[in-house]
This record gives structure tokens, sequence and C-alpha cells, in this order.
């Protein structure tokens, strides 16, 4: 990888006003869909960035930008002092890829039906072409599929992704991201296909696995209370842009903009009053192809002022560790 | 059955026939009362959707009843013939059911859909009347009336499901059942929906049978709620006992799956997956991954225990001490 430019010596991956315009054709001419519009933030290494919006918030989009699956349309990406140029040629994406993994929602899509597993596992590890000998290569399939709690391995390595639990399958998901040791992990809401009864599992094995590895997750998610569990930062999205953001505590307990609050109040809790507070807030996400001047919330915010519907507002800082783009803070 | 009771299910057993033949409900019994929410929870595959096809009489084909009595509005239901069962329909009982979303016919205007079913039931109602209806109920369910000529494209998911919603109350049913009608949401437009139902069921006093896998939802919104496990109801009882004491092992597990948006706690699920319905485990369904099983909950299937005197219901031998409350276990 190309070294451009040197940043902080800190965070693992960086991003700087990403964005991402899908040209969707619409008749005879074309929409222009915006569905992220200038993220940035860092990730430091050991640690989890949660973030969090509504279906179509461009959650999906952003970590797809981050891991190359799709192409930006403008912002800088950096992983360590890299910075990871727009393209990258085959030989650069192989090395990406190997410390830039993902892991997707459905565990039933992201494997090969008709492969088994140690298959499915020694691919990636082939592909690199770090361990030469097949008996270098089976002891680390065994080994990771031991790690996330697969064991004894040697009854899943014959197996079909069909003779697995919806469970199971996404634990062999997760040892296929971490068969190669990635620095970092994208997880596209890794738990939300699966039984309610195992999710809790999985995000324990992440959180494990981050400990003894110092691996770096962005974990993509809709349920606010899994980003409170596994995360130590919090970015809130709306509308393909940050609006909130910061250690995920501060984020939760002094939510700041009222998007934040608005998704906080939705969250179903056991202890809180019967019923669910009637959110005030009605109307739902804009266009991303229309998207409003403004701040893209002022639509549906009952705090809107005259300001939200000329300027989109620019993040400002709060405290040392938590900021958000609304104009009722200045 | 007292006055309360709108719904009794007792002992109640539905077969899939296969091969393989597959008994996806066992033996439930739980009822219903005037103007509640009931809740129905438990995870994929143990049997919520067969039940609620069965208290509605709208099993597919290849499934049947196999023991079991439902009392419904006074009537041995599943006795009743089926044109009686139609007549019925919509009336006395209405589903939402799971995929609604997705079954607004593409075609035929939402309205027209509503005026269909007004007009099946009611043919005494003139049209332009049907139409005024249609209109209301979408107001009631805060869906701009302007939408009677919408197509179901047209509408986002959660607008769908509203319309859904008011076309289950077109004819002020005395139940409606709901088959997980939020899951597909955004858990704002889910807050709506919710409060909606609430409100509703307030003002028109219906009883609702809302099935989910969401546990944490249930525990805030249901005044009662049922916990199904590989086909058989394990515990019954009501919202605040459960947030409170909840007894089955099962419900304890799932409660402790949701982490908490307030707190950071560590939770640690249930270990393992739920079995195959083919093949259900011997004795407690439940034993192979219970933390709390003795021995005899691996061959010795457990009887349902009455805990308390306001029906608090479980299945698991940790209450076989526990002396029955009433007959046959309900009171
Ligand atoms: N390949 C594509 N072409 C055109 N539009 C796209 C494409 N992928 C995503 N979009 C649009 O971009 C927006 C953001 O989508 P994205 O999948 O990133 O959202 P998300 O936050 O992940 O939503 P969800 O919670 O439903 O997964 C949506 O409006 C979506 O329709
Ligand atoms: N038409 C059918 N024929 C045969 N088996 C069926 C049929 N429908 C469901 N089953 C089986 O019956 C069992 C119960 O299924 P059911 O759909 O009632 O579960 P559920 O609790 O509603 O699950 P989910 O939460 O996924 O909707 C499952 O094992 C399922 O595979
Ligand atoms: S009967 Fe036994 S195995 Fe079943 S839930 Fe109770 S203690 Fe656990
Ligand atoms: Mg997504
Ligand atoms: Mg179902």
């Amino acid at each position: 990888m190309i070294l451009e430019t040197s940043v902080a010596k800190h965070p693992i991956l960086r991003v700087e006003n990403l964005q991402k315009v899908f040209r969707v054709k619409a008749g005879r001419g074309s929409r222009h869909v915006h569905a992220v519009n200038g993220v940035t933030f860092s990730l430091a290494k050991g640690s989890v960035l949660a973030v969090v919006g509504e279906s179509g918030s461009g959650k999906s989009t952003l970590i797809r930008l981050i891991a190359h699956l799709i192409p930006r349309t403008s912002g800088r990406i950096w992983l360590g002092d890299e910075e990871v140029p727009l393209k990258l040629g085959r030989a650069q994406l192989v090395r990406y890829r190997r410390r830039v993994q993902m892991i997707f929602q459905d565990p039933f899509g992201a494997l090969n039906p008709y492969y088994p597993i140690s298959y499915q596992l020694e691919r990636p590890l082939s592909n690199l072409g770090q361990l030469r000998t097949r008996l270098e290569r089976f002891r680390e399939i065994v080994r990771v599929l031991e790690e996330v709690g697969l064991s004894p391995a040697q009854d899943y390595l014959p197996k079909r992704p069909h003779e697995l639990s919806g469970g199971q399958r996404q634990r062999v998901v997760i040892a296929r991201a971490l068969i190669v040791s990635p620095e970092v992990v994208l997880a596209d809401e890794p738990t939300s296909m699966l039984d309610v009864s195992i999710r809790m599992s999985i995000l324990n094995l992440l959180d494990r696995l981050r400990q003894e590895h110092q691996l770096s997750y962005v974990f993509v998610t809709h349920d606010l209370a899994s980003a409170r569990y596994l995360s130590d930062h919090i970015m809130v999205m709306y509308a393909g842009q940050a609006v909130e953001g910061g250690l995920t505590d501060a984020v939760i307990d002094q939510a700041a903009h009222p998007y934040t609050r608005l998704l906080i109040s939705a969250v179903p809790e056991p202890s809180r009053e019967i019923p669910i507070a009637n959110p005030e807030v009605s109307g739902e996400p804009p266009d991303l192809s229309r998207l409003p001047q403004g701040c893209p919330f002022h639509l549906r915010c009952p705090q809107a002022m005259e300001r939200c519907r000329q300027d989109n507002p620019r993040p400002v800082s709060l405290d040392d560790e938590h900021w958000v783009a609304c104009h009722l803070y200045g | 059955m007292s006055q309360q009771e709108l719904l009794t299910v007792e002992g109640l057993s539905v077969t899939y026939y296969g091969p393989p033949d597959v008994e996806a409900v066992h033996e439930a019994s739980f009822d219903v009362r005037r103007g509640e929410i009931f809740g129905l929870a438990g995870e994929s595959g143990c049997g919520k959707t067969t039940l609620i096809a069965a208290l509605t009489r709208l099993l597919p084909d290849n499934g049947a009843v196999t023991a079991g009595r439902i009392m419904f509005a006074g009537a041995d239901w599943l006795k009743l013939p089926p044109s009686e069962v139609d007549a019925w329909r919509w009336r006395k009982i209405s589903l939402v059911s799971q995929s609604a979303m997705n079954s607004l016919n593409p075609v035929i205007s939402v309205g027209e859909q509503i005026v269909d079913a007004i007009l099946a039931h009611q043919p005494q109602t003139s049209k332009r009347e049907a139409w005024d209806r249609a209109r209301a109920l979408l107001r009631m369910v805060e869906v701009d009336p302007k939408h009677v000529h919408s197509y179901a494209h047209e509408l986002s998911g959660g607008m769908r499901q509203r319309a859904m919603i008011a076309m289950a109350l077109a004819l002020e049913p005395d139940l409606v059942v709901m088959d997980e009608p939020t899951t597909a949401l955004d858990v704002v437009v889910q807050a709506q929906i919710i409060h909606q139902v609430r409100t509703l069921q307030e003002q028109l006093g219906f009883s609702v049978i809302f099935v989910t896998h969401d546990m944490s939802l249930l525990l805030s919104i249901a005044d009662r709620i049922a916990i199904m496990y590989a086909g058989e109801i394990v515990e019954v009882g009501s919202r605040e006992r459960l947030n409170r004491e909840a007894a089955h092992p099962y419900t304890r597990g799932l409660i402790e799956s949701f982490p908490s948006v307030f707190e950071r706690k560590s939770r640690v699920g249930i270990p393992g997956a739920p079995p195959s319905m083919v093949t259900p485990p011997p004795g407690c369904r439940f034993h192979l991954r219970c933390p709390a099983r003795l021995t005899m909950c691996d061959t010795v299937v457990p009887e349902e225990r009455v805990l308390d005197a306001a029906g608090h219901r479980v299945r698991c031998h940790l209450y076989d001490s526990v002396e029955a409350i009433g007959q046959n276990g309900r009171n």
C-alpha cells in the first residue's frame, strides 16, 4: 500500500468525509441516491465503534465502502498510518483484505452451500499464501474453529453449511474472518438473523476475541441495546449522515440530538413505563435522492427552527468525547 | 369459563403431515381475557405461527389439530362448520399475519380491499358508507385517508402494516391476532404502531394476541405472556410477574438474552440451540440447555403447575412440589 499521509499514530482506522452516491436508473433518466454523506470517524486499536440508525440510513453502505466492496464517490480512508487509495490493484486488495475483514448479516448467504467448512476456511488461507503446507493450514483451521467455540473442530470440518444451526454458521463466518488475523473487523448486523437465545453468545464471542487479539470492530446494528453492550464508541446515522457520536455511555445517557433521543425512546425496555411513550415524531426518513435542504432531520424534528430548514448543521463538540450535529447546540 | 375469558385453549396439539411428520404444537393450554393484550413469545420454529393458525382456523392442508379444544366467545370453535367460521372471520376474530406487510393485494387499492372486506360481511352497507368507513379506518391508524386510492407499493412498510391493522379492525372483532406485526419495522415505527394498537384497544375494547420473538417488547406492552419452547407452552403469567420472577429456566434465559439499553450488564443468553421439532428431546424439552436441570428432567415429562391464584403457570420439575390450586390447574 502506498504511504501517502502520516496521520495520528493511534487510530487503526480513520475515514474522512466519506461519500457514496449511487446512480439509479429511473425511467429514461437517473436518480442520485446519496447513501453516505460525508462521514468521518476514527477507530482506536482494540475498540468497538457501533454504527446505529434506522433502515436505509447508510450503515451497510458505509462499511462496504471501507471494505472496498464498492468504490467510494469521495473521501479518504487510512488504515493505520497508510492511506488507502481510491483504487486498489489485485495484490493490494489481497493485502487489504488480510487486514480488514467483514462479517455479514446473513450466515446462510455468506457461506458457499456446496463446500464443507474445512474448504471454506482453507480458501482464505491459501489465497493469502502464508501457510504453505496443508498441515500448517489444517492446524490453523482447527485452532480457529475451537476458538469460536466449534469444538471439537473435527466434528465440524466435514460439515456443509446446511448441516449447521444458524448460530454455528455465524461462528464459521466469524472463524473465516479471523483466520487471516485481521486488524479490523467490519461486522454488519452479525446477530440479527440469529435466534434470540443465541445472539448473546455471538456478542460475547466477539467481545472475547476483541480482548484476546486486540481486534477493532466497526459494529453495524439497528439495535441500540446491542450497541451499548458491545461498543465503547457509538455513531448515530440519519439519512446518510452521522448526526451524533462519542463514548457510548455518554451518547445514550446524555443523548443530545433529537433523532438519537427519538431512537432511545422507541427501544422496548421491560423496566419502562407502559405503554411505550408515544414518540411525538411522526413521518419517516427522507428520500435519499431528494434530500431536503438544511438538517436532514428537520422534517420530523419537534424542535426544528428556521435555521434548520436552511443550513445543514456542522458537528460541534459537547464534551471531550461527545459531539453532535444539530443547531440546538450552537 | 368465567365471563372474563374470551378464548380458552385446552390441550391443543397440531401436527403437520410429512414425511417427516412434525408435531409443531404439543398440548398447549392458555386463555385470553377480554380487553387484554396477550403476548406469545418464543424462538423461531417453536410453533407460534402454527398455534395461531389453529386458533384462527387457517391451518394449511397438511396440518391438523390432533387433540384439544378451543372455546371462543362461547362456542366450541373447532367444531364450528367452515361456513360459520367464515361468517365469524373479521367480525369476531381477525388475523394480521406474519407476512402481512406483503400480503396486501398489489393490484387493488388499499381502500378497495377494506371496502371488499366490509361489503362481504355486511352486505347491507352501501358502497358509499363502506368507502367512508375505509377512510375513517385509515385515519384511525394514522394513515392519511388520501391513501385509500394508493397501491401497496406506493406505501412504506410501516404504512402497509398500519393498513393491515386497519383492515383487521374493520368489522370490530373481539379478538385480533397479530403474528410478528412489527418485526420487519424500525424501532421508531414499531413504537408508533404499538402505541396505536394500545390506544385503539383501550377505546374499542378488543383483545389482542401479540406474537413475537422479542421478549423485551412483550415485557413492556403485554398484560399477560405465554412462553413457548419447542411446541410447548412452558410458562404463562402476568407481565409484572414474569418481569419480577419468571419461573421457568427458559423464560429466565430468554429475558437474559436481551441486553438493556440503559445499563451495561453482562448477559449470557442460553447455551446450545433450539431442538429439532421432528424428534423433540425426551423428558423436559428444554433439559439439554437448562442450567437448573435435575436428573429426572432427562426422561420425565414435567406436568404443569399453577403457582398462584392469578394463574401463573409453569411446566418444569423445579415446581413439582407446588400443590395444585383449583381444579385441573385453572381457577
Ligand atoms: N447498490 C445500490 N444501488 C442503489 N442504491 C443503493 C444501493 N445500495 C444501497 N442503496 C441505497 O442506499 C441507502 C442506504 O442503504 P444501506 O443498505 O446502506 O442502509 P442500512 O442503514 O444498512 O439499512 P438496513 O438497516 O436496512 O440494512 C438506501 O436508500 C438504499 O436503498
Ligand atoms: N406447512 C408446514 N408443513 C410442515 N411443517 C411446517 C409447516 N409450517 C411450519 N412447519 C414446521 O413447524 C414448526 C413450527 O413452525 P412455526 O412456523 O409455527 O414456528 P414459529 O414459532 O412461528 O417460527 P418463526 O418465529 O420463525 O415464525 C417448525 O419446525 C416448522 O418447520
Ligand atoms: S424441567 Fe428441568 S430441564 Fe426443564 S426447565 Fe425445569 S429444571 Fe430445566
Ligand atoms: Mg444494512
Ligand atoms: Mg412464525
